[in-house]
């Protein structure tokens, strides 16, 4: 059973020394980003391996920093791909992107009401 | 009187956060805030350009960035004489063994794993820097003349080499003033040890402020003896130095009975070396120690420098 939490706010927080106006920002820039990113990944089969590699890298980061554990693992685990065997990377892999993506809306928009 | 170096803290320190993450350099610069100075890049070749004009004392170094990473632009500055120096840490998402090695031998030394805990990247930072403290405090030791404050003859020996490499990629001029002060052993036996100490302190002191470009050095050669190193500077330029180091102590008024002016004076002279000019440098510290001859056998208290036609000039010849 898969135990990773799509948000784990609580262990971001306590990473960032309970600095909550600081978590906040973090929130609003992964939403800023993340639309863009979500985009770029519809067409990822007209991009070049680097690039592709670049934007699940990029929105890790990101996802890593809020806590979004699921999504950070979810993009960890296609980036490898891209980086070892580029052409064997399918809707499969970036629908499973997606889906944690969504996940992880849902639960910003709850703790953001 | 003896020179104390001044003690820099941790909270003096500059930081220069490395990554093109808006979201990661916001979290370092942040958790960082109170500790030391944040200076951010969002890429490596803005930090290069940055390190070459204004060394930080840490560099917190992402990995993965487009068009250049962190591991490149660490070996980068290695191998860069102004900014081999920095200590780096990489900041990165991945501590796999490879991307161990890889950190290890692109020479930073540390790395701190993404996402970033407050407490670890603290301590690691504050470790790094006080290490760094240390380190810069022991080469200032090593390479200042403790009773003026100048640099000494190790710092000339040193630094000298990279100064003549930096004019020749330049193709800038760099000119050599040698100055003494006349009539010194005279001073000692007249006012004592403790005085000529206090008359050296003064002067040299007083020659510093003098110098109106950071990059101009001033070294201390011998007991009365100085040196100061004039990157990018002409003939014309030395000429200027070699009047203003006169007017200078001109100005202290120190009083010396046994001066036939009744006044602590200098010799200087200069020589410039360019890549089209004198032959290597050993050879224009030579020039310009025979252009201070010069001046000793014109009557001391003037100077003599090797003009662009090649030949010695003095004021009043």
């Amino acid at each position: 059973m898969n135990t990773t939490l799509t948000l784990d706010k609580k262990s971001a927080l306590k990473r960032l020394m309970n600095n909550e106006n600081l978590y906040d920002k973090l929130v609003i820039l992964f939403s800023e980003q993340v639309e863009d990113i979500r985009r770029t990944l519809q067409n990822y089969r007209d991009m070049d391996t680097d690039s592709l590699r670049f934007a699940l890298h990029t929105l890790k980061g990101s996802a890593g920093e809020i806590g979004a554990e699921a999504l950070r693992v979810e993009l960890a685990r296609v980036e490898t791909i891209v980086k070892m065997t580029p052409d064997s990377i399918s809707d499969k892999d970036i629908h499973a992107v997606e889906h944690e993506i969504s996940l992880l809306m849902g639960e910003l928009a709850l703790h953001y009401r | 009187m003896h020179h104390r170096p001044a003690r820099r803290s941790i909270k003096d320190c500059t930081v220069l956060i490395v990554d093109d993450q808006t979201s990661s350099r916001l979290v370092i610069a942040t958790l960082l805030q109170d500790i030391v100075t944040c200076v951010q890049a969002s890429n490596a070749r803005e930090a290069l350009d940055y390190c070459a004009h204004i060394p930080p004392d840490l560099i917190l170094m992402d990995v993965f960035m487009p068009e250049m990473d962190g591991h490149e632009a660490c070996a980068l500055l290695s191998l860069n004489p102004k900014t081999q120096q920095i200590p780096v840490v990489f900041v990165t998402g991945s501590v796999s063994d490879e991307e161990q090695e890889k950190c290890w031998n692109a020479g930073g030394v540390d790395f701190v794993q993404k996402p970033v805990n407050a407490t670890t990247l603290i301590n690691r930072v504050k470790s790094h820097l006080a290490h760094k403290l240390k380190t810069d405090l022991l080469e200032q030791l090593i390479y200042t003349d403790r009773l003026t404050g100048c640099f000494n003859r190790h710092y000339l020996e040193e630094r000298l080499p990279d100064i003549v490499r930096d004019a020749n990629r330049d193709a800038t001029p760099l000119s050599i003033a040698i100055f003494d002060i006349d009539f010194f052993k005279q001073f000692n036996d007249e006012y004592g040890h403790i005085e000529g100490d206090t008359c050296l302190w003064k002067l040299a002191k007083a020659l510093k402020e003098s110098l109106l470009r950071p990059m101009d050095r001033l070294i201390r050669i011998g007991g009365e003896e100085f040196m100061i190193i004039l990157p990018d500077t002409n003939e014309a330029g030395a000429k200027t130095v070699c009047e203003r180091i006169l007017v200078t102590v001109d100005r202290l008024q120190l009083k010396h009975n046994r001066s036939p002016t009744g006044m602590v004076t200098v010799s200087a002279g200069a020589a410039t070396f360019s890549h089209d000019g004198i032959g290597n440098i050993d050879e224009v510290v030579l020039k310009a120690d025979q252009c201070l001859y010069k001046a000793k056998e014109n009557g001391r208290n003037t100077y003599a420098y090797i003009s662009e036609a090649g030949v010695i000039e003095s004021p009043g010849l």
